[in-house]
């Protein structure tokens, strides 16, 4: 089962502030969410979690999202921390300009 | 032809850091050697790929099996809870060709002398199952270096053993910790790896990749079974290397093997033979004997599954630390491997290969890092190259209530019983790792590392990737599994050539020893004809 179709613009906001662009880009740019989409096995769990989050959580100003985040944090941590660890893995999992600024680079 | 309808001279079940070497042993002997390896085929990979398919990080799959339906039971307090590969408490192994030589980190220590005699030297604590060996650090001296000149070792540097490669390239943490040991006063050396630092074997130099633990090789310049003691016996024209299948009964008369039952292409066979070598690793290995019902009469087989503690400290430095050359290990120090006031043995300590982003991001931020938003993107890219690592493993201490056992209700695709692991680690282990975490704190903060961190884990199961330990060797049939030659007590054909022979583990990465133990076992069992 996929994550439901209307709760995939809460998960592409809620990568966005997990790891966001700045100067360099952030997890939507990365992909980060048709990552977590991929990982099908997890959908119910981002089915059930997602749905904690606000219904206007993808439309609220950031700092709403990151209060929303927070607060999901505190309620949901086993969620969150899936949330969160695997936006960070689709975002260095594979090449990315993440490594660059890190300063991680593959010469040879 | 199938390979069932021969007799063999020998098989070997496992084709890792013991099978493969005694493979080679047997058929260079003029044996008739099969080869029957449960996994596959590992390929060498290109530079520039996927960092979750990393047997070091296997959340969602391995690069090297076992296969994911698998599962392994975790007995604790009578409770048992199922695991599958992708669960730390699978205690996984690497499973292919070349066994975990493959992906291997290849530290290739050799053990010191003391490690084959903890008993004597420290006394027995209570509780504990330690032993010395039957044999000791002379005994394994030549098969040390004939293993290390075959498989290829580099090393040297600071030591007084030689190695036939120099050391592989230095690193600027390596070359930053090297001058805080000095110091300190600690002597340190290069860290000795099946690594090619010059072309040698045929294979090329290592390109210093960020890419070694954990993966393939993409340019085949570290050093495995795989493309040394297993192509080593296929040269005879009297080996034969099946993979995919799967020994779940060693055959006997008595106390005779005659072949094993194998899972191959979903048909069932029998193999028969007049030796069989087991080297599955410590958990498939004791599973397997114990399915058979070979070597069990004094309840010794499984018991004593040891791996490794380890002492782990970061710190984060004022400057960068980072030069991304790898394979990374380059300076370790062995003064506090045994010896060590207040505690039993102790462990090397040395630096990490290069830290991939994804592990670094998941397992190596200071506690109170933030965690993520733009905090967190700005403290990874701002300390990512300052971060410096020291670790090591230590010498656990062997309980007898460690083991692997087999369920009696649950079984695997083939039928087979699934393991079931038991116990924790001996309160001396942890306590070491107190000890020797605290020698890594004062070696980075030396370094000039500011915001130093690592702890102490609890007691559970010590087992992983350097599991030994569940077939130990010894002279006494009462307390062990195998004698001092590798051979189950009391039975006339059947040994053990992997690291479940160990009776401790080392202050050090253990497949040196276990080949070298596998090495000295197979050319006992081709001198006997």
């Amino acid at each position: 089962m996929p994550i439901e179709v209307h709760l995939r613009p809460r998960l592409r906001a809620a990568v966005d502030r997990i790891v966001p662009r700045d100067y360099e880009p952030g997890a939507l740019d990365l992909k980060a969410d048709e990552f977590i989409e991929n990982l099908t096995d997890y959908a119910d769990r981002y089915n059930a979690g997602l749905a904690k989050l606000p219904e206007n959580f993808d439309l609220s100003s950031p700092e709403m999202q990151d209060s929303a985040l927070a607060d999901l944090e505190s309620a949901d941590p086993e969620f969150f921390e899936l949330l969160r660890t695997q936006t960070i893995e689709g975002c260095l999992a594979f090449p990315s300009p993440l490594w660059d600024s890190m300063g991680f680079v593959v010469t040879a | 032809m199938s390979f069932s309808d021969s007799k063999w001279d020998a098989i070997v079940i496992g084709s890792g850091a013991g099978g493969g070497v005694a493979a080679a042993i047997l058929a260079e002997a003029g044996m008739s050697v099969l080869i029957l390896e449960r996994g596959n085929h590992v390929p060498n990979q290109p530079v520039e790929r996927d960092h979750l398919r990393n047997h070091r990080l296997t959340q969602y799959g391995h690069n090297v099996g076992p296969q994911l339906t698998d599962l392994r039971g975790m007995e604790t307090e009578g409770n048992v809870t199922w695991h599958s590969p992708l669960d730390g408490q699978y205690n996984n192994n690497a499973m292919g060709v070349g066994g975990g030589t493959s992906v291997y980190g290849a530290q290739a220590w050799r053990f010191k002398e003391t490690d084959f005699r903890m008993a004597s030297h420290y006394g027995v604590p209570a509780g504990s199952s330690l032993a010395d060996w039957p044999i000791n650090l002379a005994d394994l001296l030549p098969h040390y270096e004939a293993v290390e000149n075959e498989l290829g070792v580099s090393g040297g540097r600071g030591g007084t053993q030689s190695w036939p490669m120099p050391p592989t390239a230095p690193t600027l943490k390596g070359e930053r910790l090297a001058a805080a040991a000095s110091r300190l006063g600690w002597d340190t050396q290069a860290v000795p790896l099946a690594v090619n630092s010059i072309p040698y074997g045929g294979r090329p130099a290592c390109t210093n990749c960020q890419h070694c633990v954990g993966f393939a090789c993409p340019v085949d310049a570290k050093n495995g079974t795989q493309n040394t003691f297993l192509p080593r016996a296929m040269a005879t024209g009297r080996a034969e290397l099946r993979t995919g299948v799967q020994v779940v009964r060693i055959e006997t008369d008595g106390l005779v093997a005659t072949g094993v039952t194998a899972i191959a292409d979903g048909q069932t066979q029998t193999i028969y033979a007049d030796r069989v070598i087991v080297a599955g690793g410590a958990i498939e290995s004791a599973r397997l004997l114990l399915v058979s019902d070979i070597g069990t009469a004094h309840d010794q087989v499984g018991r004593n599954l040891q791996g490794h503690y380890y002492a782990m400290a970061a710190g984060i430095t004022s400057d960068s630390v980072y030069d991304g050359v790898g394979p990374g290990p380059s300076v370790a120090t062995l003064r506090w491997s045994h010896d060590n006031e207040g505690i039993i043995g102790g462990g090397m300590l040395a630096d990490d290969f290069v830290l991939l982003p994804i592990i670094y991001a998941k397992r190596a931020l200071p506690p109170g890092a933030p965690r993520w938003g733009q905090d967190w993107k700005d403290f990874v890219r701002e300390n990512y190259r300052r971060t410096l690592q020291v670790m090591g493993p230590i010498q656990d201490i062997p309980t007898p209530e460690s083991r692997v056992k087999i369920s009696d209700h649950e079984q695997d695709v083939a039928g087979m019983p699934r393991v079931v692991l038991s116990g924790v680690a001996h309160p001396e282990s942890p306590r070491a790792q107190a000890f020797l975490l605290g020698k890594a704190k004062k070696w980075l903060t030396e370094a000039g590392a500011e915001r130093i961190w690592g702890g102490v884990a609890g007691r559970y199961l010590s087992a992983g990737q350097h599991q030994a330990g569940t077939c130990r060797m010894g002279d006494d049939p009462t307390s062990s599994v195998v004698d001092a030659g590798g051979k189950v007590h009391g039975y006339a054909n059947v040994w053990v050539a992997d690291a479940s022979v160990h009776v401790t583990n080392g202050g050090f990465n253990p497949f040196l020893t276990a080949m070298a133990t596998a090495r000295r076992t197979a050319l006992g069992i081709a001198s006997k004809g």
